[in-house]
């Protein structure tokens, strides 16, 4: 009887451990199955509840510093649950009856008192999460062993649900931040927001954080660096109090925004230094100040507090909101007016060319990248087609150079979405945007394999938002520009030179490029050239309209009478009378091309420079008198200079040579010393070298003009491809031999060269084409002549075997220094060097 | 228009046959040149004697007047202006060829 009972009583405690257990199962998968918070943390009092079969549960919450936070409980009314949240259970512990603790006396507001009490603490990675407290009044009722093994388990699972929720949670509240983050640029990005960007921030700031107030303190002299800024002001308010905040000052130094700014650190405080009246008098809460910092200077500071029955900030909060700050700082800079760098580098670009550059450099910079190439996809039509125009930093490339890879990443791009970034190749990151002429693509290759984060998508749009209309800009401007460059090069002189001149002009007002100075070349009846270069008084644009009507003065009166004396005698006349001429300084050459002989009058300006093949100079300083306007019949004298073979003259402005604290003519020998260097160049380079050989550090102040012949001119024939045209193209060659001064033994080997050249023309290359037309160009330079002969048809070079043409060719090749045949679709070139001595 | 040349053939003292050309020689007027050297070659080889060529009037040649001269280089002699002689020896024809300078 004895053993029956036994046996019935262990086979019951065998039932009730299977329900318990089955129990226990079926709660912890109910506790897990939910990510959110509150959800999972009702359910875990109400398991334990039914595990332990108790009438009371309380789960608290505590904060990383152990105090209680909040708790949820069931079947007990408030303040009983919070203290007994409030009782320290240490591993866990389990009273028969409470009114024999200490603690019971705190408790015994329940009527009727608290008995049986179990109490097990719930364990979140490492740190103690809150309690789970279980509770009964009923007098006798106690929690077994088996029970209290139950609510363990039961609150380890709990533990890991809470964790799963919570870290849902903060990741929900993280994506919160990140689209608000994203709205705001997006918001400043459409170039016209419905609000400031301010008023944006600190809306966005207070609904997020579910705060009471959120205000936003700018620096108060904006125009000063960071580390001299002394107050802060309020620029933005949301939430309680907003009219009244608005515009109050804050000192830097002993205030804690100040802090906050001059550190550029976060933090939460409940307490502030500094009074802002209407928030920090609200009374004491939670508040958590944030720098705006882009770039590295500290824009702003947004503080957002909370009620003051409301959950403090977690310190887990300073990533989520610091994360936010960021991307408002970034919109912040570039709102808020402050010149970004590409918008100063698009600002100072002339054309859609140069903005690219610009641009493409800027992303490089702020990337760190090790390449950005901007490629723009023409509309068809718009411009000619071919490939893609290749803009590439700081690694040249063309649209043929580029990988296959990048080259199916930019076509995808082109046929996406504009302005949205494209980042699926590690280490680099794509965008499409509006090109006046079609699509750009701006591609950006980093130095380091790094992911380009969030943070850099959000930049890389804002940026290329602000890029494509930039290019919009520049482009109108660039047009109109065009249009007024056209007409500028139409007051300025002859659009082309004839050969062996060169010349350059440098306008000292931008975006002008015509200024008080002009040059001009002009062919007189007799055959004579008549050069000129001139200086009306002051720039831009009202000395560009004087020196207009005073150039066109100069051309006319030369034709009347090809004398430099007299055309400038004229032009005293002239410039009396014309407002803003008076004193306008000219010198004035005619020039016998055939012979060199060169007839000149200066009117106060700075004498030209010619310099002999040999390297002597001459400073050309005769036929020298006062400006023009200044005295009416005044006396202009002429002087003469012959030009040998092979020499150098340069007529320039005296921006070219003038110089603060330098005497003139130490400019002028400078100049001179450049002439000399290079007079074995060619007139374009050594155009470019006067240029850069004596310009100023800080680049022009004055308009510059720089024209340079040489003597002789270069030959330039043209005539039918026929065989009867061979004995006039020599005479003319060499005539011109004679003028370049080439000894007669080499003039006959250049003659033989050139005729064998023109003849493979006739005989091979238009046997069939009557119409063909062949040229020769002859250039002098001091030490060699070089010739280019050109056709219209196609002759090969010779098979070997055919010892018939082969002939001319070795011929050619024998007497000459260098000889280079070079055929193409268009005819035939060749190019023939003889060195001179 | 042909450039200018003028050929003609004499007889010296000691019957040797001379063909004398003066002007400029191109493909304007090679086959001028051709003609007169080939049928003054025949002549003088009657005679079983090598023809001269006597270039010193000449002021221009081009390679179809050397080619001209090549083919018949066994049969001939030259004189030449000193101004041709470097187009003359560039070419080779001064290797296969006498050459002397106009009296």
């Amino acid at each position: 009887m004895e053993d029956d009972r036994r046996g019935r009583d262990q086979l019951d405690e065998l039932v009730a451990a299977r329900d318990q257990m089955e129990q226990l199962v079926r709660a912890i998968v109910e506790i897990g199955s939910d990510l959110d918070l509150d959800v999972t943390l009702k359910r875990t009092v109400a398991a334990a509840i039914e595990l332990a079969g108790a009438r009371y549960g309380v789960l608290g919450l505590r904060a990383s510093d152990g105090t209680l936070v909040s708790g949820v409980h069931a079947g007990i009314d408030d303040q009983t649950a919070r203290r007994l949240g409030e009782l320290p259970v240490g591993d866990g512990l389990r009273f028969d009856d409470l009114s024999a603790h200490p603690h019971a006396g705190r408790l015994d507001a329940h009527e009727p008192p608290l008995r049986a009490l179990l109490g097990i603490p719930i364990t979140v990675r490492g740190t103690d999460f809150g309690t789970l407290y279980l509770a009964d009044d009923r007098p006798g009722r106690v929690f077994s062993d088996s029970q209290e093994t139950a609510v363990r388990a039961l609150a380890t699972a709990a533990a890991t649900a809470i964790d799963n929720a919570r870290l849902f949670e903060r990741q929900r509240e993280s994506a919160k931040w990140t689209s608000a983050s994203r709205e705001i640029t997006t918001a400043l990005l459409s170039g016209d927001p419905q609000m400031g960007p301010l008023q944006l921030i600190v809306n966005r700031a207070l609904e997020l954080a579910d705060a009471e107030q959120a205000i936003l303190l700018v620096p108060g002299e904006p125009d000063l660096p960071a580390e001299q800024v002394d107050t802060l002001v309020v620029a933005a308010t949301a939430g309680r109090y907003a009219s009244q905040v608005i515009g109050q000052q804050v000192p830097m130094d002993g205030s804690t925004t100040g802090g906050v700014a001059r550190r550029g650190l976060p933090l939460i405080t409940d307490s502030f230094q500094y009074p802002i009246e209407g928030f920090t008098d609200v009374g004491e809460r939670s508040a958590i100040v944030i720098p705006l910092i882009a770039d590295g200077t500290v824009l702003g500071v947004i503080a957002v507090a909370r009620q003051p029955q409301q959950a403090p900030f977690g310190s887990d909060y300073l990533d989520l909101v610091s994360d936010f700050a960021r991307h408002a700082a970034i919109a912040l800079a570039l709102a808020a007016g402050r010149e970004h760098a590409l918008n100063q580098e698009l600002a100072q670009a002339d054309t859609v060319e140069e903005a690219l550059h610009a641009a493409a450099e800027e992303l490089r910079r702020l990337w760190r990248a090790r390449r950005v190439l901007a490629v723009t996809f023409a509309t068809p039509g718009e411009t000619a087609d071919g490939a893609p125009h290749v803009v590439s930093v700081d690694e040249p490339a063309t649209w043929a150079d580029l990988p296959s890879q990048t080259l199916r990443m930019l076509n995808e791009l082109r046929n996406g979405d504009l302005l949205s970034p494209n980042t699926t190749l590690p280490g680099t990151a794509g965008i499409a945007l509006q090109h006046p002429e079609g699509v750009l693509v701006v591609w950006i290759e980093l130095a380091e394999q790094r992911p380009f984060t969030l943070e850099d998508q959000t930049l890389l749009t804002v940026l290329a938002g602000r890029l494509g209309q930039g290019l919009q800009r520049v482009h109108q401007v660039d047009k109109q520009r065009e249009t007024a460059l056209a007409l500028q090069h139409a007051i300025l002189g002859p659009a082309q030179l004839p050969g062996g001149f060169a010349a350059r002009y440098q306008a000292a007002s931008r975006p002008l490029q015509v200024g008080g100075d002009w040059y001009d070349i002009v062919d007189l009846e007799d055959g004579r050239i008549a050069l000129i270069v001139g200086d009306c008084v002051g720039h831009g644009l009202a000395a560009a309209t004087v020196m207009g009507q005073v150039r066109s003065a100069c051309r006319a009166l030369l034709f009347g009478d090809p004398s430099p004396g007299a055309a400038l005698a004229g032009m005293d006349r002239f410039a009396a009378r014309l407002p803003g001429a008076k004193c306008t300084t000219v010198v004035c050459a005619v020039l016998n091309p055939e012979t060199g002989e060169l007839v000149y009058s200066s009117a106060g300006h700075p004498p030209p420079i010619l310099v002999d093949a040999d390297g002597a100079t001459r400073i050309l300083e005769d036929g020298h008198t006062i400006a023009l306007g200044v005295r009416p019949n005044w006396s202009r004298p002429e002087a003469r200079v012959t030009i040998p073979p092979h020499a150098t003259l340069l007529l320039y402005t005296d921006g070219l040579v003038e110089r603060r604290g330098m005497g003139l003519d130490l400019g002028i020998s400078n100049v001179a010393e450049v002439v000399r260097d290079g007079r074995t160049s060619t007139l374009d380079d050594l155009a470019n070298q006067i240029m850069s050989g004596v310009a100023p550090s800080g680049g022009y102040q004055d308009d510059v003009v720089v024209l340079l012949y040489r003597h002789p001119g270069p030959l330039e024939l043209e005539f039918p491809a026929d065989a009867s045209q061979l004995a006039p193209a020599r005479h003319a060659l060499r005539g011109w031999l004679k003028r370049a001064r080439v000894n007669p033994d080499q003039s006959m080997d250049v003659l033989i060269a050139a005729g064998e050249a023109v003849a493979n023309a006739i005989e091979h290359g238009h046997r069939h084409n009557p119409q063909g037309v062949i040229s020769i160009d002859a250039t002098a330079m001091v030490d060699r002549v070089q010739l280019t002969i050109t056709d219209t048809g196609s002759w090969k070079p010779p098979q070997s075997g055919d010892s018939t043409r082969g002939r001319g060719i070795a011929l050619m090749r024998g007497l000459m220094q260098e000889v280079a045949i070079n055929p193409d679709d268009a005819g035939t070139t060749v190019h023939l060097t003889a060195r001179i001595l | 228009m042909s450039a200018s040349l003028t050929l003609d053939t004499t007889r010296l003292g000691d019957g040797k046959l001379v063909l004398i050309a003066a002007g400029e020689i191109d493909l304007s007027n090679i086959d001028t040149f051709n003609q007169a050297l080939s049928r003054s070659t025949t002549e003088a080889a009657s005679s079983g004697a090598k023809l001269t060529v006597d270039l010193a009037a000449v002021e221009y040649l081009d390679s179809a007047a050397i080619n001209a001269l090549y083919n018949l280089a066994d049969h001939i002699h030259l004189i030449a202006n000193p101004v041709l002689m470097r187009s003359l020896t560039v070419s080779g024809l001064a290797e296969l060829v006498t050459i002397e300078p106009p009296p």
